[in-house]
């Protein structure tokens, strides 16, 4: 099982790169149609079996690589969603830096990364039982039955990253620049946290 | 079938509910980490659609969405930095070993 997950990984980027040609190829990605719902179907499908693969693999590596998929296809329905710059930051946040932090952090703490110990059985059974079908259910059951009031999409496209810059100076100023003192006492308190002990 | 906002909603609660199961039967620390950005990027989703589909002049739901990218940001390297220091004091990161503040 464990020596499959290489080639299961190239598989799945190789579809992956293949389904990135398909706008060079020529067939319209953004059209109403079929193209567009099965360009959803194949990003969902490889979103949920990826984020599946980073719960259950054993090889923790696999599993922060299947993360950075992950995020790939989220971006890639970010784009389906018409929001660019999200899904540019997304790449650029979540599977360039988190990603790359996660890889770090599996090299700095653990010993042993082949395989970890695993919580009993019916434990798990009752979570999965909690989550994966009551919280599930309940979910889906309000999604599909509500009535969901949205103006239809208009016509016009608007620019994203312009709208998005005008708003986070207008409106939104008071939690951008939150934000920015939020991410400063990040960095001091990972560097705080991480640091050796003094040696005496 | 033509896709509709649902499926997007869809969409986001299974990535949801599979990064809230992870989050729970994990005992490694770093992939407890890893399934709390799953969370948060279901919640991202569910912003970006709502986004398309509520309010696509304003965008306020992306706005959203690029603040949760801020937060989780800053909680992915504050929380490796305490699974670095957990892993310096009791030289493990299992999350069932971890038990001082336990009875």
């Amino acid at each position: 099982m464990i020596r499959n997950v290489d080639k299961l990984l190239l598989g799945i980027a190789f579809i992956a790169f293949l389904v990135l040609m398909i706008p060079v190829l020529g067939i319209p990605l953004f059209g109403t149609g079929v193209a567009t719902d099965m360009i959803f179907y194949f990003l969902a499908l490889l979103c949920i079996i990826s984020a599946m693969g980073v719960v259950s693999l054993k090889n923790i590596v696999h599993s922060a690589f299947l993360l950075a998929l992950t995020f790939v296809s989220i971006a890639g329905i970010f784009i389906m969603l018409g929001a660019d710059f999200v899904a540019a930051a997304q790449i650029l946040l979540y599977a360039g830096a988190v990603t790359i932090m996660m890889v770090f952090a599996v090299m700095l703490t653990s010993n042993e990364i082949k395989s970890e110990a695993k919580y009993s059985i019916v434990y798990r059974y009752t979570a999965f039982i909690f989550i994966g079908l009551g919280l599930l259910i309940l979910l889906l059951r309000n999604i599909w039955n509500g009535k969901w009031f949205f103006s239809p999409p208009s016509g016009n496209v608007v620019d994203t990253t312009l709208t998005i810059g005008k708003s986070f100076f207008n409106e939104y100023l008071l939690p951008f620049e939150v934000a920015s003192v939020i991410l400063l006492m990040a960095l001091i308190g990972a560097i705080v946290l991480a640091r050796k002990e003094k040696l005496q | 079938m033509t896709v509709t906002l649902t499926h997007y909603l869809t969409l986001a609660a299974v990535l949801f509910c599979i990064g809230l199961y992870g989050v729970i039967v994990s005992r490694n620390a770093v992939r407890v980490l890893m399934c709390i950005e799953l969370l948060l990027n279901a919640v991202n989703i569910n912003f970006v659609a709502l986004s398309h589909y509520v309010t696509p002049e304003t965008l306020k739901g992306q706005i959203f969405a690029i603040f949760i990218m801020t937060i989780s940001a800053a909680e992915a390297g504050v929380g490796l930095a305490i699974v670095i220091s957990i892993y310096r004091t009791f030289k493990n990161i299992d999350m069932s070993k971890i038990n001082l503040l336990k009875w």
